[in-house]
């Protein structure tokens, strides 16, 4: 077909009416997840399907429907027939889309200029380009991501005042804060991220969202903020290609100082969600490089491992859309990278968040929890109610948990696992899990189970832990044992949410 | 860096039997062994070969020198090694022997694989290199260890038989297996190729028992019975026919459906066939639809097990992904294989497996297993006591005769229980008795059951539902004949899921 391509073209975001007007399409047709996944049949978090499952897909949508043809312009990347697009874009006029340049015209067939994504119930536009793209500009504008998913999932969404979103790319961390936010300042220093940002905000209507043009936090220079998020450009690379992944500092400084600098732009009691990647040294614990990086900040820190991969792992995986350039590229490039792990001495390179929170304290505490590479939706209100946990745990003596009063969380399950053994059926194992947010689990022993079942909001946890240890009575245990093993097991189970502090 | 393609001309020399065994030394003494090779594969456990971007990963996980290193790049990876280096490996075989036995050739900077070998278990097994473009794959292309392999493998029955066939061999995985419980072994394949990778197979792995027929399916056999027959046929419902291990031509799912027939006709009495098998899915309709009729007219019990099934789009997407990358072809090729199914009127296509079992002059039993989501290895030890349970079952002339058998619990079982939270205590919300090994079939138990259960050691379903009745609380004063209902239904659900077997008695 013959299209002429805008060169660089962002979406105009000064058309308020336009975009209005471009969202009601979006909305009439059902562009949101739930119909689209059932259209696209895509599974996962992702709607998007891998482009050599384009053809399929495209054989699954209907003919003569609107929202089979805007995903076909929006997300497949098909052209279609200028009638058909006109239709799909009603109450859009195709001539004022393509001016707002949201689509392109040539040759009777129209194409989308943007790709729109959706996140939770936003819409987001993003470049054409798709990310597994062998080469990208340098200034292209990323769509939702599995990391942009991961931080915005992790997010507490309490009602807010100032939201600062350093490196906000598409503006997807900004719009979903604006909801619960007086105001949001977006900050990227690729100018066309912040039309993107501008635009989205609009396709959301949105007014709150303030952008402004500058590497990291100098647009915001001596400002303060109740919320920080920011989805860096955190990938450890001698690269410097592209904006939206290489940020050019040597090894993880660029996550380092986003999370340092986060820290000083924090007001008192004020939050902030940061995306890293960080070397580890050979024979080093994961946390202990993020244990320095908070030091003296002032802050709490949580410490969330998503996953962490060899340095040829690593290589491998963030030069993964290499594979589909000329021969010999993916290779080059897995050589040089694992060359630059072994000169900073990293044994492993590791992915995921620091949560910090700003507290006035003699001393702060930090903690590190492994997720496993589970993925799973919004637990900021589960990060808030273990933030308050943490804190109750670093201002209470052995002595005053255990007269205090506990209550078992509903939201979870024990699993256990039984064997017949002479007779009778006995407990092999048991496991507590949590079944929302964070999915942590923990494996109990008898005591444990035997112990929360009277965490019962009457008693006390040293009543409990009496009453418990009548269970084990003639096993030769002192009571001052039940009484140590009682709080060490509520310390980790309050810590994960499996217990709370009784309000009765 | 350039991957070698399918061989243009390998030819292995089977006869070779020093060439063979020295070649079996320099591998078992390099470790190139499922321990040592399976952890550098990166994906799933059974690919078949290691994809090209993972070759440059694999082989910069590799030590720099050293023997594994250079057989994994001749076997493995498809790499050129040094002559040098490539002595050294293949010691105590030499390079000139490597390649009279056909499966080293010389390149540019050294010398190459011709073959891929593929450890599994404790066997080694040679085929033909995954070609990079599926374009230029050989019509007598010999495909290594898939996926489908291992399942018809971890099916079979490992009791010692007189002799058994594989119809299909390929390059002789299941026929190399077979050889460890037949006292001979044919193994079949119109493909003179594969026949070839057969022989050398057998040799390598020391199955001096199996021998090598040519011709279509069961021709070489005709008028010949067997103990075992096994068959990874060309099952793939395809409007092609290009391509001999995949495309058998014969239209529709009757590759199978003929396979299946003919399996029955070839078996000796109480034989037993294992046999993987494509079918179609009719629109609306279940399953097992299609399947009823295959053998229903024959001498036989028959199990069908469903492990996956695909709309036919969908099918015709996975089996034509090695195109993915041109793109016009493969769409031309989906938009061929949907039109022909649904033609066909297939609105899905199942993959799974048949076992059949010769039994003449009685009634015969078939069963139907859904195994959707299954992903571990059958065992063929579970098969056999499943089978026995389900001879018992359908030869009860009066099922009430089952409350005078004494059961045993399985001791393949554990009790899941999810306990959640109410009103501060924990309650039951679910139990279930699963198989930790072969087919994961799970069956939920109340709280009689698990007294049931437990009470079944020594003494008769009667006995252990009385016993458990008098110890289970809940249970206010059930009246007897209701009670024996419930231990019957027990009893048959147990035992045809295999969580349990009859000790003694029971039997009419």
């Amino acid at each position: 077909m013959s299209v002429t391509t805008a060169a660089k073209s962002v979406p105009d975001s000064a058309d308020g009416g336009g975009i209005a007007l471009f969202r009601r399409a979006l909305r009439s047709a059902g562009y949101r997840p739930d119909r689209m996944r059932v259209m696209l049949r895509s599974e996962g978090e992702n709607v998007t399907p891998r482009p050599e499952d384009v053809p399929v897909v495209e054989r699954l949508l209907p003919e003569r429907d609107r929202l089979a043809d805007l995903l076909r312009m929006f997300l497949l990347r098909l052209d279609i027939p200028a009638a058909r697009a006109a239709d799909a874009l009603a109450p859009l006029p195709l001539e004022r889309a393509t001016r707002m340049r949201v689509v392109m015209q040539g040759g009777g067939t129209v194409r989308g200029a943007i790709r729109v994504l959706p996140a939770g119930e936003q819409l987001f536009a993003c470049d054409r380009e798709l990310e597994s793209a062998p080469v990208l500009p340098a200034d292209h504008v990323m769509g939702v991501s599995s990391s942009s998913i991961f931080l915005a999932s992790l997010t507490v969404r309490r009602p807010v005042g100032d939201v600062l979103d350093v490196g906000c790319g598409g503006g997807i961390q900004s719009v979903l804060a604006a909801y619960h936010a007086k105001r949001v300042v977006a900050c990227d220093i690729n100018p066309r991220a912040l039309a993107f940002t501008a635009f989205n905000a609009a396709l959301n209507g949105l007014t709150n969202v303030e952008c402004r043009t500058g590497s990291f936090f100098e647009p915001v220079e001596g400002e303060q903020f109740d919320l920080v998020v920011s989805n860096p450009p955190f990938v450890i690379s001698p690269d410097s290609a592209m904006v939206f992944r290489d940020s050019g500092m040597r090894g993880d400084d660029v996550s380092r100082t986003v999370v340092r600098e986060a820290a000083a732009h924090l007001r008192d009691g004020g939050l902030a969600f940061v995306l890293v990647s960080w070397g580890i040294r050979e024979g080093a614990d994961w946390p202990a490089p993020l244990e320095t990086w908070v030091k003296d900040t002032g802050c709490d820190g949580w410490f969330l491992h998503q996953s962490q991969a060899t340095p040829l792992g690593y290589a491998a995986t963030w030069s993964e859309p290499l594979q589909r350039a000329e021969a010999g590229a993916f290779e080059a490039a897995i050589d040089r990278w694992a060359r630059y792990y072994r000169e900073l001495g990293y044994g492993a390179l590791a992915y995921g968040a620091v949560i910090l929170r700003k507290r006035k304290a003699a001393k702060h505490w930090t903690r590190a929890d492994d997720l496993h590479s589970l993925r799973e939706p919004a637990s900021g209100e589960q990060i808030a109610q273990l933030i308050e946990a943490e804190d109750y745990l670093a201002s209470h003596s052995d002595e005053q948990i255990l007269r205090t009063r506990f209550t078992v969380e509903p939201l979870h399950r024990l699993d256990q696992t039984l064997r017949v053994r002479d007779g009778a059926f006995a407990v092999d194992g048991a496991t507590l899990r949590l079944e929302t947010g964070l999915r942590f689990n923990i494996a109990i022993d008898a005591f444990t189970a035997e112990l929360l079942t009277r965490l019962d909001g009457r008693r006390t946890l040293s009543q409990a832990a009496t009453d418990a240890a009548a269970r084990f009575a003639g096993d030769g245990i002192a009571p001052a044992d039940f009484a140590a093993e009682a709080v060490s097991v509520t310390r980790r189970v309050l810590a994960l949410g499996f217990v709370r502090l009784s309000t009765r | 860096m350039r991957q070698e393609g399918s061989g243009a001309s390998v030819t292995l020399d089977a006869a070779d039997r020093a060439g063979i065994a020295a070649l079996r030394t320099a591998l078992v003494s390099a470790e190139y062994d499922v321990a040592h090779v399976r952890p550098m594969l990166r994906g799933e456990g059974d690919a078949v070969a290691p994809r090209p971007a993972d070759v440059s990963i694999i082989v910069r996980l590799l030590p720099e020198r050293g023997r594994f290193t250079t057989l994994m790049r001749l076997f493995m990876l498809g790499l050129e090694a040094s002559s040098d280096d490539a002595r050294a490996a293949l010691a105590p075989l030499s390079i000139e022997g490597a390649m009279r036995l056909g499966v080293l050739r010389s390149a540019a900077n050294g010398v190459v694989g011709t073959v891929h070998i593929m450890p599994t278990g404790s066997y080694l097994f040679a085929s033909d290199r995954v070609p990079e473009d599926w374009r230029g794959i050989r019509p007598d292309h010999v495909m290594g260890v898939a996926s489908s392999s291992n399942l018809l493998a971890s099916l079979v029955v490992p009791r010692p038989v007189e002799r058994a066939v594989d119809i299909g061999c390929g390059c002789g995985v299941q026929a190399v297996l077979a050889a460890r419980y037949a006292r001979t072994v044919i193994a079949c394949d119109i493909n003179p190729r594969a026949l070839s990778f057969t022989a050398f197979n057998a040799e390598l792995n020391g199955a001096r028992n199996v021998e090598c027929r040519a011709g279509s399916f069961f021709e070489p056999v005709a008028g010949e019975t067997f103990d075992l027959i096994v068959s990874n046929p060309p099952f793939v419902i395809s409007p092609d026919n290009a391509i001999a291990f995949r495309d058998a031509g014969l239209g529709g799912d009757d590759v199978s459906r003929q396979v299946v027939r003919q399996s029955v006709m070839h078996l000796r009495e109480g034989g037993l066939a294992f046999v993987l098998i494509n079918w179609g899915i009719g629109d609306h309709g279940q399953w097992p639809d299609r399947l009823r009729g295959w053998t229903a007219d024959l001498p036989c019990d028959a199990w069908y097990l469903h492990h996956s099934s695909e709309a036919p789009l969908f099918y015709a997407a996975s089996w034509n992904s090695p195109l993915e990358s041109l793109s016009s072809e493969y769409t031309a090729a989906i938009d061929r294989w949907s039109a022909y199914l649904t033609d066909l009127g297939f609105a899905g296509v199942g993959y799974g497996a048949a076992i059949l079992r010769r039994r003449s002059g009685v009634a015969n039993w078939v069963r139907f297993d859904d195994l959707r989501g299954q992903s571990e290895p059958a065992s063929g030890d579970q098969v056999a006591r499943l089978i026995a349970n389900q001879d018992l079952l359908a030869g009860l002339a009066d099922e009430r005769a089952l409350l005078d058998a004494r059961l045993a619990l399985d001791p393949d079982h554990r009790l899941d229980q999810v306990l959640r939270w109410h009103d501060g205590s924990a309650e039951v919300e679910a139990n279930a008795l699963r198989h930790e090994t072969g087919f994961r079939f799970a069956m939920p138990v109340d709280t009689f059951t698990m007294e049931l259960i437990a009470r079944l050691d020594g003494h008769t379903l009667r006995e252990a539902a009385h016993a458990a009745a008098a110890e289970h609380v809940a249970t206010k004063a059930v009246d007897r004949a209701e009670l024996e209902a419930e231990a019957l239904r027990f009893a048959k659900m147990s035992l045809g899921l295999g969580f349990t077997h009859v000790v003694d008695g029971g039997h009419r």
